[in-house]
């Protein structure tokens, strides 16, 4: 899925340009990047919900360095998706 | 420290789009509905979807299961799923997680990477030893272990560079510098800066002082060995690759004994002799020289003989008078067998497989009076080269000695040696019955 696909789908429903639409995809995905970075969490109705978590600090074989390794600590992102999409795809 | 994110409204995200680009609030709410929606319907008909530096969504499908209902503790079938997973991009990764890229993996050995100040300090006053340790207080024993290990035994090296692990960002991004630019809300410029700030500052002081290093390449440097000193030997050597060799040899000598072992068994020590390989031997045995007194018992029997003919194999038996001859020889080996004269043993118990002409070597001293044995215990149908008795047999008696039979030895070893070579014919060996053949011809003419 390409971004040209996005943008010329929503440019012929909302009624713009495909270069208007594509500066406000990226200004949309900007957002909700930077909203994941400061820790905000935010839902996409029928989508999902996404959220930060902060992964511990924890130990690790590694084959190459023959030995444990602990790994350092880590934010990721996570995505949870909405009940209706679930029931959407299992009961399909 | 989990601490919980903060929400954001669906409301609040319409308005700073709208501030953002300059669009109706009602636009950008369109917006947002028209992406969700393409996103939703790319992953029901493809199974993927992407939005370009944000993240993939795929299906996953999970197979069904057995699992144990908790409260009762039975089996529970699980059915089969479909599922969503979200896999993050790079770019929002590295947004994400900006915090703490400055954290480096910590490796097994003296070679730790740390980047701080107060590390370095340890390290280079080499007064260190008990406070790195007293650090490692993790779970883990085996890493402790092999921590002072190695502390002990290394105290001359010196030079103790730094590596980095992760990619540090120096320098402010292509990203960072257009948003900046875009962007026309400065509250959010500030907070971005703000929290980029306060975060990096032992990171970047770090990096001034580390040089000019280049950052490697994303994840863990392969070539950490260059760092060591000569002094250091090389801890990661590939130790399975060398155990494995050495313990090959072992079995494949093993195996190579064992292998010459059954070689020189089969070829050398089993005995690979039948009877009918020895045909040339007794054709080479009966082209001796005998002399015999009575020529009538020659005549009579050369005449019985030359009645047959090998080649059209006119199966007439040697007629032999003296019938009357075989009868007494008969009697004659019952007389013998009571009185017990010259042989010791008239029955003879055998083991299992072993040849009638090892039988005959034996009892007689001389092999190539087998087919009397066989004849008096074997039918005609018997294969003589498959005959591995392990019963009694009834051994005739010679009525001369094994070294020099007696005439009438010699007519019932051609009889028997023409019972062999029937034998032999009625099993389909031919070229054995006409050498048997021609051997009873001669036991015949040899008188």
């Amino acid at each position: 899925m390409k971004k040209s696909d996005t943008v010329k789908y929503i440019s012929q429903r909302i009624g713009s340009t495909q270069q208007e639409t594509e500066l406000i995809f990226d200004s949309f995905v900007e957002l909700l990047s930077e909203h994941l970075a400061k820790d905000n969490g935010y839902t996409l109705p029928k989508l999902g919900s996404f959220s930060t978590r902060i992964r511990e600090s924890y130990e690790t074989y590694n084959p190459h360095y023959n030995g444990i390794i602990k790994l350092p600590k880590k934010k990721v992102v996570r995505f949870s998706p909405s009940s209706t999409l679930k029931a959407y795809l299992n009961n399909d | 420290m989990s601490k919980k994110s903060a929400k954001v409204s669906q409301s609040q995200l319409i308005e700073e789009l709208s501030k953002k680009t300059g669009i109706s609030k009602s636009n950008s709410q369109a917006f947002i509905n028209r992406f969700i929606e393409f996103t939703l319907n790319t992953l029901n008909t493809k199974g993927k979807a992407a939005i370009t530096n944000f993240g993939s969504f795929t299906i996953v499908e999970a197979k069904e299961r057995t699992g144990v209902n908790p409260k009762t503790g039975k089996p529970l079938v699980i059915p089969a799923q479909k599922r969503i997973s979200f896999t993050p991009f790079k770019a929002l990764e590295k947004k994400v997680n900006k915090e703490f890229t400055h954290l480096q993996i910590e490796l097994p050995d003296s070679k730790m990477k740390k980047n701080t100040h107060q590390d370095r300090e340890k390290n280079n006053a080499r007064n260190a030893t008990d406070e790195i340790i007293s650090e490692d207080t993790t779970k883990n024993k085996l890493s402790s272990s092999i921590y002072e290990e190695i502390l002990l035994k290394d105290k001359t090296s010196t030079t103790r560079k730094q590596e980095t692990l992760h990619e540090i960002d120096d320098s402010p991004s292509k990203d960072d510098i257009v948003e900046i630019s875009r962007s026309n809300d400065l509250n959010a410029e500030k907070d971005v800066t703000a929290t980029v700030d306060d975060s990096f500052i032992d990171g970047r002081s770090n990096l001034k002082e580390m040089g000019t290093k280049k950052p490697s390449h994303e994840g863990v440097e392969k070539d950490h060995i260059d760092n060591a000193g000569d002094n250091e030997p090389n801890y990661f050597q590939p130790l399975v690759e060398s155990r494995l060799k050495k313990n090959n040899r072992i079995p494949i000598a093993f195996a190579v004994l064992i292998v010459a072992f059954f070689f020189s068994w089969f070829f050398f020590v089993r005995p690979n002799l039948s009877p009918s390989t020895i045909t040339n031997e007794m054709e080479n045995v009966l082209d001796e020289p005998t002399a015999f007194d009575n020529e009538q018992v020659l005549n009579n029997a050369v005449n019985n003989i030359q009645g047959f003919d090998v080649a059209t194999e006119t199966e007439v038996p040697p007629k032999i008078e003296q019938e009357v001859n075989a009868s007494e020889h008969a009697v004659k080996k019952i007389k013998l067998d009571n009185k017990n004269i010259q042989t010791t043993a008239n029955t003879y118990r055998i083991s299992n497989g072993v040849w009638i002409y090892d039988i005959a070597r034996k009892t007689y001293g001389n092999a190539k009076f087998w087919p009397l044995i066989f004849k008096e215990n074997y039918a005609i149908t018997t294969d003589p080269d498959l005959v591995y008795p392990n019963v009694s047999l009834n051994i005739p008696v010679l009525e001369g000695s094994t070294e020099n039979p007696a005439i009438s030895d010699y007519v019932h070893l051609a009889e028997a040696a023409f019972y062999v070579a029937k034998a032999y014919k009625n099993a389909g060996k031919d070229p054995q019955a006409t050498a048997y053949f021609k051997a009873a011809k001669a036991y015949a003419t040899k008188q």
